[in-house]
């Protein structure tokens, strides 16, 4: 392995960096998904969480709920194969701590918004699914919007000096 | 390996990009990082052959849809020279 104590100057290692977060930015891009496609898995999220709110003793919303959900799956997949197509294999599986970290927070917070919308439901508080789906949707768009599949947080501006 | 270690391998240009990208997914297609990159095949084929020489880039010929196409991603190795390069331009730079 090449290395030694002062290999480089700040101001060239200050390039390196600027370099390597325009690839990175450049490879964000290219996966990321259009607006569009963001709108509509964030309005999946919130549907199968406001039709999970009223699924119970209800078979249409169950209904609802697993067809918005083989929906989202689709849409997902459908998505990652025509990255594939394109010559991208995207990275699903969390790799640093942080990663880790968000997937396991943003998963949690999703899986109790959930759950809470059922049980405050069930106890008569009409507007909880309506609520709580809107919760998941915008949750869902801002983690799209914000940060890689894998749970990476996406920087912008870094390397266009 | 020490955490953050400046790697000659990894520092030159276009292979600090190359390891920025491939970091960044699972694995990319050959030709895909060419366009990214905007770099001509045999400077592509040049560095890829470099960091596969040193075990930081694992190169797979698979056939799809009738033609050859060639997936490359980062090893273990790689990913852990790539994080340690970055770890040395940081500290560097004092970041």
């Amino acid at each position: 392995m090449n290395q030694n104590n002062d290999p480089i100057s700040a101001k060239e290692a200050e390039s390196a960096l600027k370099s390597i977060n325009l690839a990175k930015q450049t490879a964000e891009e290219f996966v990321k998904p259009p607006l569009w496609l963001n709108l509509f898995m964030s309005f999946l999220l919130g549907l199968i969480t406001f039709a999970s709110g009223l699924s119970s003793g209800n078979s249409v919303w169950a209904f609802v709920m697993l067809c918005s959900t083989l929906a989202a799956l689709l849409t997902f997949t459908i998505y990652y194969f025509y990255l594939k197509g394109l010559g991208i294999s995207l990275r699903l599986s969390p790799k640093s701590p942080g990663e880790k970290w968000i997937n396991l927070v943003s998963a949690f917070m999703i899986a109790f918004v959930i759950v809470a919308a059922k049980e405050l439901y069930s106890a008569g508080f009409t507007l909880a699914p309506f609520l709580a789906g809107l919760i998941n949707a915008v949750t869902t768009l801002y983690l799209f919007t914000h940060f890689t599949f894998a749970g990476g947080k996406i920087e912008r501006g870094k390397g266009h000096d | 390996m020490t955490e953050h270690e400046f790697n000659t391998t990894i520092h030159a240009p276009n292979r600090l990009q190359i390891c920025a990208t491939l970091a960044a997914n699972s694995s990319v297609e050959f030709l895909t990082l060419k366009q990214q990159l905007d770099v001509s095949d045999s400077a592509l084929s040049k560095h890829i052959k470099t960091l596969e020489d040193a075990g930081y880039v694992v190169v797979e010929k698979k056939a799809s849809s009738g033609r050859q196409r060639t997936w490359l991603s980062l090893s273990k190795a790689g990913l852990e020279a790539f994080e340690g390069h970055v770890g040395a331009l940081k500290a560097i730079v004092g970041q």
